[in-house]
């Protein structure tokens, strides 16, 4: 297991960048890359040369803190620090639907694998809100359970800002990460609170379930470790440590043997899960590392893995995965 | 070099010949160390140390040689040293040094502290001990090192400044602003004690002095970047300070300057000459620059909110930095119904912390909507109610002022200076709105200053002319109207007309509007016309709500009647639907017709409408109705019926007892009622020294009260009662001047034989024969008077009688009564002395004289004695020889030209006071 870096990119956007995603390929072309950025754009990019695909896409009044794309590789969503989502299609840029949140309560987002829910994390309402990808209307909030310690009449909703939101292979849990470490998981179906899961004591603002074991939830939080949950069984398997400052992303590669992370240590490490320790660690970005994410399967003539980082150096970095 | 050898040698022998002493050791130690051989002088120091230990200096010295070799063994030396002698500060500042570049600064503080502790002239320890302290930021420990170091060096500017900074962060900020005076009086370059001085100035408000700091530390080095940055907040904060002061102007001079100066220095470094092209051109680069910084503040924040999104401050400071641009860019795209993006920001922070007062105060300030602004400052007040800057800006909103002003319209405060001066600065500020203008005519209006708000009516008129917006229109009849109204009021009835004309022309006169232009036709005198646009009011008055209905009807009334007469407008009245009658202020024009006009038809309705009025109102309106009775039934005399009319409505509205007026309104012929109504006005009447008005009125009352039959019975208490209401009424007649009358009703009065008062009956007609000089009669019913023997004090009367006769038969009798009087009265009663003190003067007896004269000045209170009084004195003091009398006398307190010169400050009009004093000066 290895990575070569393949390709990188300098200033591929005006600010520093924060978001990646990879679009699914479809039948008409190969997968793409989806990057999101302070410069209040989301660019599209062609795999292994890098080559921008499209027009940087606007829309936004502030940065883009996180993007999405659909299964079907049709449409994506970005969403900025203003609070509104962009739904868009991907060929066109055409603009498919603008969901409005109040202020601080849009973070990360993903949609599920089937493609009929789109899940945002709700940062300062304490929540994940699901909104349904044919009609656009939001169909359930999911409430983080407040811990009892708290009185009623303390308003902070500081501790419990969800940061983070995955979902399981199957799309009956979700996951979300909050800026005091819990991670809560809930019940898709029943749109019900699970449980907790503990052991970071900083901000979890990346998490994803393993593709080869739905139980298994990989972490990533600014107290500098990853870890491995029994998301079921609310225990900790393992931590893989490393990293000298906060793990900012976490991505798992489509075979479910290697994760990636980025950090503001600004490398990206490569862990082998076998092993559970640091296989590989790339130095080429010179700022904090703020997105991973590793290419889905699929698509014409492709059997190589790729992995991206995108960096607040501004730059995109692509990597063979062997 | 030979004398070095010898020198050399001396020191040599000297220890040879000696060499167990230790000074020896040291003196060439001390030599060869001065000519360099510092191995050879180390020995000596060495072995002079070993033979004393108690050598500090050896020590020392053995602590520089060690200081480059062996750092370790230095110390020890040092310490040795400054432990023999701890006033030596070679020593203690090569330790301190020896430590400081080990790192070791506690180490170092507790040698300085032992070192100070030991000797208070150990200065070098109390200025090392303060730096340390000030360093560790422990200020208020420093303080009192520092203050000590500086007696030792009181010219070390570095102390001065130490010590400024560690009062600054005390708090104690004049006691630092001296510290740093200090500092840049011994060294004028301490660019850090300028700029800190400057910061202070500027924090205690005084602006001036702290932009002049930073201007002399820009002097002296032109690019500190802590000086331009307090140089330009210091004019900003000036400049903010003239606006919050009002003087706009002032302000953005300041910030011209502000512009012109700050951004040479921070750009180009030089400060150029500043044109007006040049000015124009670095104000347009200034701005791009300051968008370029806020742009990337802007960024730097966004960076900082996608680290941590759960800070709430965060997210206000990206709101502020993203107003700054949209400010700077001079954008002005108002979305209606959407979120501002500035606004939305400042929200996101409000939804993590919603009980933080300053996220609340930058939503109040960034938000377009003046709803939400003040929303949002009333809210950080709430949170916060000392929070001066959310008072501030609420106070400054121009909104804000003009809903005061509106507030106060409707709860008629308009008269308060606060509205006043708000309403001003709302205009100041907001010009453009016709709101402001309107409401400073009303303003106007209700002070009486019809002129000025006539100004500001038009002036408002313009501003809605200005603006173009639909609903600004239908302000315009109102504000056409406000201008019409005042038009009337300051007798431009011309204008008003035309104002109306105006109006009407364009269909937007109202009944409001109609009532005025009735009122300014009137005032120009064209009745008919007047009396056609009344017509028109009086149809509309049905339609009109109840308070605008009486007021049209009270106007059309006071039309008729000015134009047709009293018929006319009675008539108008009866036709009236009843309903809206039952009013009070309607009720009132009712009664007063209805008094004016004795009709049955109008009494009905007055009664109606009095039974369904609430009771409060009611008074005033009996009182009415009383004198509707009383002309209707008593008074057939030839009087001014309408000016009577007045008066009895005047003074009974004045009187508060309206007990008996009711009690009289209820029962009409209740007799008794009616005299205790007329006792009462009396006693008022006396209260209010028998003010024309209301005498004319009682007597009007006692003559329908002396008609009621029951007085001719025979019936003693009715007698009593006739007695008293004759005397009233001779008392009344005498206060306004009917003699005749008032002697024929107290004559009238004493026929009635009352035995035991109708002394008083004697003493009236006394008092009208003494008002009309008859001495004659005077005299005889002085006579009765007395004959009555009663313990009456007439003795007054009987002192005129006798002044005016000249006899002394009656002194005497004065004087009887009048010490009767005295003796009667268990308190000194004030003027009876003085009159007993004038008859016994009369008579001769100058003794009592001067008894009666005493006791005058006894009896009154301190605080009220009258002039005359001291002018007795005067005369009392005068007359006195200097007798052998050992007995204090009051008069004798003073001189008698004192005593003249006190009764004339007293009452300087009276011409005999000044007479005497002319006399006496000469």
């Amino acid at each position: 297991m290895k990575l070569a870096g393949l390709k990188s990119v300098e200033n591929a956007h005006d600010e520093s960048i924060w978001a990646v995603d990879w679009v699914p390929a479809t039948d008409r072309r190969p997968a793409l890359l989806l990057t999101g950025a302070l410069d209040e754009t989301v660019r599209l990019w062609k795999p292994d040369e890098l080559s921008r695909e499209g027009t940087p896409l606007g829309g936004h009044c502030l940065g883009v803190v996180s993007v999405a794309a659909h299964p079907s590789g049709a449409i994506a969503a970005s969403a900025s620090l203003d609070s509104f989502v962009r739904v868009f299609d991907v060929d066109s840029g055409a603009t498919i639907a603008t969901l409005e949140a109040p202020p601080s309560e849009v973070w990360g987002m993903r949609f599920d694998p089937k493609g009929n829910t789109l899940a945002v994390a709700g940062g300062g309402s304490a929540s994940i809100k699901l909104w349904d990808t044919s009609t656009w209307q939001l169909i359930a909030t999911l409430n983080v359970p407040r811990p009892e310690a708290t009185r009623p009449s303390d308003k902070s909703v500081v501790g419990k800002f969800v940061l983070s939101v995955a979902w399981s292979p199957d799309g009956k849990r979700l996951a979300c990460g909050s800026v005091d470490g819990t991670v809560s998981i809930f019940d898709v179906a029943r749109a019900k609170f699970l449980h907790h899961l503990e052991g970071h004591y900083m901000p979890v603002r990346s998490l994803v379930f393993s593709p080869s074991d739905p139980r298994v939830l990989f972490t990533a939080s600014d107290d500098g470790h990853i870890h491995i949950y029994d998301s079921e069984g609310k225990s900790l398997i393992g931590a893989m440590s490393g990293h000298s400052s906060w793990v900012l992303c976490v991505d798992v590669s489509p075979d479910g043997a290697a994760v990636a992370t980025g950090s503001s240590d600004r490398t990206v490490r490569l862990w082998d899960l076998s092993m559970r320790a640091a296989a590989q660690t790339m130095t080429n970005h010179s700022d904090q590392v703020w997105g991973v994410a590793f290419r889905p399967p699929g698509g014409a003539g492709v059997r190589s893995g790729r992995l991206a980082s995108v960096s607040d150096d501004k730059s995109i970095s692509l990597y063979d995965y062997s | 070099m030979e004398e070095d050898e010898v020198q050399y040698k001396k020191l040599r022998e000297t220890l040879d010949s000696d060499p167990g002493n230790a000074s020896h050791h040291y003196n060439l130690g001390v030599y060869l160390w001065e000519r360099g051989e510092k191995e050879r002088a180390s020995e000596c120091f060495v072995s002079s140390a070993k033979l004393n230990p108690n050598n500090g200096g050896a020590f020392r010295f053995l602590g520089y040689f060690y200081a480059s070799v062996d750092p370790q063994r230095a110390a020890k030396c040092y310490q040795r040293a400054v432990a023999l002698s701890p006033d030596d500060f070679e020593a203690g500042e090569g330790l301190c040094a020896l430590l400081d570049g080990q790192g070791k600064e506690s180490l170092e503080i507790v040698v300085c502290r032992e070192a100070s502790e030991r000797s208070p002239r150990a200065f070098w320890a109390f200025r090392r001990l303060g730096y340390l302290l000030v360093h560790q930021k422990k200020w208020s420990e420093a303080v009192p090192s520092l203050q000590h170091a500086i007696r030792g060096y009181p010219s070390c500017a570095d102390l001065w400044e130490a010590l400024g900074l560690a009062y600054q962060k005390l708090g104690m900020l004049t006691a630092a602003i001296k510290s740093y005076g200090r500092a840049v009086e011994l060294d004028d370059l301490k660019v850090f004690a300028l700029v800190e001085s400057g910061n202070i100035h500027l924090m205690l408000g005084s602006f001036k002095k702290g932009i002049d700091h930073f201007r002399l530390a820009l002097n002296i080095k032109p690019h500190y970047i802590a000086a331009n940055f307090g140089l330009a907040f210091g004019l900003l904060a000036w400049s903010k300070d003239c606006v919050n002061s009002g003087g706009f102007a002032w302000a953005a001079s300041l910030l011209e300057v502000a512009y012109a100066r700050c951004f040479p220095w921070t750009q180009e470094g030089e400060s150029s000459e500043v044109n007006l092209e040049s000015f124009t051109k670095s104000i347009h680069s200034w701005k791009k620059s300051r968008l370029l910084a806020a742009t990337s503040a802007r960024q730097s924040y966004q960076r900082a909110l996608h680290l941590s999104p759960w800070q709430a401050n965060i997210y206000s400071d990206v709101a502020i930095s993203l107003d700054l641009i949209k400010s700077l860019e001079e954008k002005n795209v108002i979305e209606v119904g959407a979120w501002e993006l500035p606004e939305k920001m400042s929200l996101g922070g409000l939804m993590l912390e919603g009980a933080n007062n300053e996220i609340w105060l930058v939503l109040g300030c960034l938000s377009n909507n003046s709803a939400l602004r003040q929303h949002a400052f009333i809210r950080g007040l709430q949170l916060d109610p000392s929070f001066s800057l959310a008072w501030a800006h609420l106070g400054k909103l121009p909104e804000f002022q003009l809903g005061l002003g509106k507030l106060a319209t409707l709860s008629g405060q308009l008269l308060s200076p606060q509205v006043y001066g708000a309403v001003q600065q709302a205009i100041q500020r907001a010009p453009n709105f016709p709101e402001s203008h309107n409401l400073r005519g009303l303003l106007y209006e209700a002070r009486s200053d019809y002129e000025s708000a006539i100004v500001s009516y038009r002036q408002a008129r313009f501003a809605i002319s200005i603006s173009l917006s639909t609903a600004e229109k239908s302000h315009l009849s109102d504000v056409s109207f406000n201008l019409a109204r005042s038009l009337c009021r300051a007798r431009h009835a011309l204008d008003a007309v035309r104002e109306c004309e105006d109006l009407r022309n364009e269909g937007l006169l109202d009944s409001k509007g109609l009532q005025v232009y009735a009122l300014a036709l009137w005032q120009l005198g064209k009745e008919g016309l007047a009396f056609t646009v009344s017509k028109s009011i009086d149809a509309g008055v049905s339609s009109m709500d109840q308070n605008a209905g009486t007021a049209a009807i009270g106007l059309i009334c006071k039309l008729l009647y000015h134009t047709s007469g009293l018929e006319a407008a009675s008539a108008y009245l009866l036709k009236m639907p009843e309903e809206p009658l039952k009013t009070s202020k309607l009720s009132c024009i009712i009664a007063t017709l209805s008094a004016l006009a004795p009709s049955g038809q109008l009494h009905l309705l007055l009664r109606s409408s009095l039974q369904s009025l609430a009771s409060h109102e009611v008074s005033e309106l009996h009182s009415l109705v009383a004198i509707g009775r009383m002309i209707t039934h008593g008074s057939k005399k030839n009087l001014a019926i309408q000016s009577g009319v007045f008066y009895l409505r005047k003074a009974l509205h004045m009187y508060p007892s309206s007990y008996q007026i009711r009690l009289l309104l209820q029962e009409p012929w209740n007799h008794k009622a009616r005299y205790l109504l007329v006792l009462s006005v009396l006693q008022r009447a006396r209260e209010e020294k028998f003010p024309h008005a209301l005498c004319a009125v009682l007597k009007r009352l006692i003559d329908v009260t002396l008609s009621n039959e029951v007085y001719l019975m025979n019936n003693p208490d009715f007698v009593y009662q006739k007695f008293q209401l004759l005397l009233c009424a001779s008392e009344v007649s005498l206060h306004l001047g009917d003699f005749v009358g008032c002697v024929s009703h107290a004559t009238e009065a004493s026929e009635l034989h009352l035995p035991d008062i109708d002394f008083f009956a004697h003493l009236q007609l006394c008092r009208a024969y003494a008002a009309k000089k008859d001495m004659h009669k005077l005299r005889n019913e002085c006579l009765m008077c007395l004959q009555r023997k009663t313990d009456y004090p007439i003795g007054a009367i009987c002192m005129e009688l006798a002044r005016q006769s000249l006899s002394s038969e009656f002194l005497s009798l004065a004087v009887d009564s009048l010490t009767k009087a005295q003796q009667a009265s268990p308190a000194p009663l004030p003027i009876v002395s003085a009159l007993l003190a004038q008859a016994e003067a009369s008579l001769g007896a100058k003794d009592k004289w001067e008894e009666n004269v005493r006791m005058e000045w006894f009896s009154w209170p301190s605080e009220m004695r009258p002039a005359e009084v001291y002018f007795q004195m005067h005369l009392l003091a005068r007359q006195y020889k200097g007798g052998s009398d050992p007995t204090p006398r009051i008069e004798l307190t003073q001189s008698p030209d004192r005593w003249i010169l006190r009764a004339i400050h007293l009452n300087p009009t009276c011409l005999r006071y000044w007479k005497v004093l002319q006399r006496f000066k000469e």
